[in-house]
């Protein structure tokens, strides 16, 4: 599942953040961070790519945001798997 | 404790979005404010991949301690890839090389680096001739210059050849038959840009994670970006696409000439562009890098049997597949870009695909302006920039010359101050030849008695390599010198081993896969006595010059590595407490820049590239004494060599008309094809993880738990029948040998019916004691990705 690493430019009007912060943190598949100077929030998304659309465009569309800048993009594979070879000789060892 | 490989993922995003977040609230970039953080930042081109993205590198009491993307950078705009994120890493692994050693008893020993410049001065003074360079795209320019002109114009031999050889030669075939000039005209722009993005056996999600990011970026913002995906597995870049085309191995020509056909039939081929810019080619009987001439009616009729019930029949991609490709080459409004690497290039028939994919572009008209581009990407990050651009190859010399031609050799002497014969005009051995010749007994024939190998691993990464590798073992007469910085499988059969410095412990310059030179300075030490490969050629050079070596002179009695600071005063670089008096590398690529101007590869002086991250060539200096990049060349609008008034200009066409090479180029069956006692198709590649033969990466922790160790990809039904499920040991074996791993059953790669894959990145497990060393006849590079082989449960 992909993983993308955001830093959303939240609005300079402070009033407007706080209730902007409040609605990203409830979207699904989507991690805060601490946001610096109060303004610029680090983020991620973990989730199929259409849905990582969806969510970039709906915290665009809120009027306490004023950008998204997609700054990290990890191309992992849909989803851990048990069985991995990898986790299999870790817990063996 | 089992590594969750989500959380990994998510930590990594968290914090790259963290540091940029932190820089953004600091107003950018600003190299001044970042200096608050008491780490000193200055940038490089990560040491990874042929993509040439830039980091900025963090650096504190003499440690790198600090990763980030560069913003600055064209390339990767501050984005970067798991790997990238941990290339300061590279670094620090616990069992760094740092003395010379040598072996005496079967034990390597140390020795002072004195001793060790005798050794080579002795091999070499032992038999000239049977001396030999082995490299790699991972060379600095000014590394594989220095080699180029240590072997070739001191010692008149000309047995070096990269491990490039292995990586894209085929690719430099391909451009050379198309264009009579190598590297692409098109560039990563091109992705910003495109409709449709065709990848040809190609893995950009993993291989080149950022430029496909960069795409997948336009998709996250709304835009339309098609993605046709043609491989023998389904891979990461797979999940991504709209349509995968899954076709048995080798018959990507088929495909190819089948889309061209249909072309023709449905009379949708770009007339006036084929007219006015193209010219036809075929094969000669026996394989040539130029064939000869055709015309348009005789490809058509070459391509005849090409239908889509015949390839369907031969690819197993069903017509309907096969038509939906030909539609969007058939619209003259799609911008089309065709990605590929390995998956062409390691190929019996590389140069022929290589030659087919441009022959579509051309016939199609999509190609010169921005979007329309087929563009072959590089493993290493500076296959182009090095072993290209420098040649540092058995039959080539810097600026696109080959030893070959007398006017050329004596161009290049007459450069170098040399005296006239100096350069041997046979070419020396290539890759597989220069391996093979030295295990092979020196009374039968093998007259490679020693090989200095720098900057690759070539007892991981050869072909078949109990024979063109682990053959050394027992042959007393022959010797192995190794510059390298951690132990790897080379080291292990090596007599000399030279420690040296990496990456941002050493100047350098690279030039990625778009023709961007990129240049980096030395940030920290590097540790104990490792020290630079250019040096230690130029040393070695120097002993052979105070034995009286007659090679190591110039025509006029001076060492042939003579180096002068800025004010002109001679630097006895080769004295490691003397090399930093001076930029050597500033010297040596002052010295290497007019021979890239032959071939209108023109770069800027030195000092551009430190101010810039990165220019494409062909960078000319404008009337304000500026310096300008050219992102599209053979394209009026933006090369400045294209003649004025013209739209597209070949200017180094092989018939001298201005023409590029339109290629017919058949389907021919693989050297070797499943049958009763070897029923699969064994292919080998890389994963996201790990850079190559794992030598760096492997000294990463996160990376190196993120994915520990090789494993076969087993498509789940030839699982069920062999009784084996994920994470059970199974023998694969081959013609060659055998290898046992644990299987990963419908994991990140998924193989088709018939199919398996093994990375080749795990030095404890080596694939390539499997592979095969057929080879393609004009690239001389060998097919990592299709042999016969047998799997049981072991």
């Amino acid at each position: 599942m992909p993983t993308s690493g955001l830093v959303i430019t939240l609005a300079e009007d402070s009033a407007r953040r706080a209730p902007t912060l409040l609605a990203i943190e409830r979207l699904p598949d989507i991690a805060i961070g601490q946001p610096v100077d109060g303004r610029y929030l680090p983020a991620t998304i973990q989730a199929d790519q259409p849905t990582t659309t969806k969510c970039i465009q709906t915290i665009e569309s809120y009027a306490g945001v004023d950008h998204v800048a997609i700054t990290w993009i990890g191309l992992d594979e849909p989803a851990p798997r048990p069985h991995a070879p990898s986790t299999q000789l870790e817990s063996a060892s | 404790m089992t590594f969750d490989r989500r959380q990994f993922m998510a930590r990594t995003a968290m914090a790259a979005a963290a540091a940029a977040a932190t820089k953004m609230a600091r107003g950018d970039v600003s190299l001044d404010v970042l200096d608050s953080d008491e780490l000193t930042w200055d940038k490089a081109p990560c040491r990874f991949c042929g993509t040439g993205c830039h980091v900025m590198v963090g650096t504190r009491h003499g440690r790198v301690e600090a990763i980030r993307g560069d913003l600055k950078a064209d390339v990767n705009k501050g984005l970067l890839c798991a790997k990238g994120y941990h290339v300061g890493g590279i670094l620090y692994g616990p069992d760094r090389l740092k003395t010379p050693m040598l072996r005496r008893n079967g034990h390597l020993e140390p020795v002072t680096w004195d001793e060790a410049m005798d050794v080579i001065a002795d091999r070499i003074e032992g038999d000239q001739a049977g001396f030999a360079i082995y490299g790699s795209g991972q060379w600095t320019i000014p590394e594989g210059y220095a080699c180029q002109k240590f072997i070739k114009g001191g010692l008149s031999n000309n047995n070096i050849d990269p491990n490039a050889r292995l990586c894209m030669a085929s690719a430099v075939t391909g451009f050379l038959a198309t264009y009579g000039v190598d590297e692409p005209a098109g560039c990563y722009d091109d992705l910003d840009v495109c409709d449709v993005l065709i990848t040809w056996g190609n893995n950009p999600a993993e291989m080149h994670p950022v430029l496909f990011s960069r795409v997948m970026d336009r998709r996250s913002r709304g835009e339309k970006v098609e993605l046709f995906d043609l491989g023998t597995r389904r891979t990461r870049t797979t999940d991504f696409a709209d349509h995968y085309l899954n076709f048995t191995p080798q018959t990507d020509l088929a495909i190819a000439n089948c889309i061209a056909r249909e072309l023709i039939a449905r009379n949708a081929w770009d007339k006036d562009f084929v007219g006015r810019h193209c010219a036809f080619r075929k094969d000669t009987e026996k394989p040539s890098l130029f064939g000869e001439a055709s015309s348009f009616k005789e490809y058509a009729t070459s391509l005849d049997p090409y239908t889509f019930e015949y390839v369907e029949e031969i690819s197993g991609v069903p017509a309907e597949q096969l038509r939906l490709l030909a539609d969007r080459f058939c619209d003259p409004s799609k911008k089309i870009t065709s990605l590929w690497c390995m998956g062409v290039n390691q190929h019996t028939r590389g140069t022929a695909m290589n030659t087919l994919i441009h022959g579509l572009h051309l016939l199609s008209g999509h190609f010169g302006t921005p979007g329309d581009s087929p563009t072959s990407l590089t493993g290493q990050p500076s296959a182009c920039g090095t072993a290209r651009e420098v040649g540092t190859l058995a039959h080539a010399l810097p600026g696109g010359r080959i030893v070959k031609k007398e006017a050329h050799r004596a161009h290049c002497e007459d450069f170098w101050n040399l005296p006239r014969g100096r350069i041997n005009p046979k070419p020396g051995t290539h890759t597989i030849a220069m391996w093979d010749n030295f295990c092979t007994p020196t009374d039968e024939g093998g007259s490679v008695s020693t090989v200095w190998v720098q900057v690759t691993n070539p007892g991981q990464t050869l072909p078949n390599l109990e024979k063109l590798f682990r053959g050394k073992a027992g042959l007393e007469d022959k010797f192995l010198i190794v510059s390298d910085c951690y132990p790897t499988a080379t080291t292990e059969m090596a007599d000399l081993v030279l420690p040296s410095a990496m990456w941002v412990e050493k100047n350098g310059i690279f030039g990625n896969s778009e023709r961007r030179t990129q240049q980096w300075f030395r940030q920290v030490l590097p540790p104990g006595d490792a020290r630079d490969d250019t040096w230690q050629v130029i040393a070695a050079a120097r002993r052979l010059y105070d034995r009286g070596h007659e090679g190591m002179r110039d025509k006029d009695g001076d060492f042939i590595f003579t180096i002068r600071d800025q004010q002109g005063q001679e630097v006895p670089a080769w004295e490691w407490a003397h090399y930093y008096d001076t930029n050597v590398d500033r010297y040596l690529f002052e010295e290497y820049r007019p021979f890239a101007r032959m071939k209108h590869k023109d770069l800027a002086p030195y000092d551009v590239y430190v101010a810039s991250r990165g220019l494409r060539w062909p960078v000319v200096q404008q009337d304000d004494g500026s310096w300008r990049e050219t992102r599209f060349r053979f394209s009026g609008f933006d090369d400045p060599y294209v003649a004025d008034g013209e739209d597209i200009d070949f200017y180094h066409s092989k018939t001298g008309d201005g023409k590029a090479q339109i290629w017919f180029r058949p389907y021919v069956p693989p050297p070797e094809s499943p049958d009763t006692d070897y029923p699969f198709w064994l292919c080998t590649g890389r994963v996201l993880e790990h850079w190559h033969s794992g030598t760096m990466t492997g000294r990463i922790p996160q990376l190196q738990e993120s994915m520990p160790t090789a494993y076969v990809e087993l498509h789940a039904a030839d699982a069920g029948s062999l009784g084996v499920k994920s994470g059970d040991r199974v023998t694969v074996s081959t013609r060659r040998g055998e290898l046992t791993l644990p299987a990963w059953v419908d994991g990140r790669g998924q193989p088709p019916r018939g199919s398996i894959f093994v990375p080749f990145f795990d030095e404890r497990l080596l694939v390539n004691a499997l592979t095969l060393d057929a080879h393609d006849p004009i690239s001389k590079q060998p097919d990592y990705k299709k042999c016969a082989a047998n799997v049981r449960r072991a």
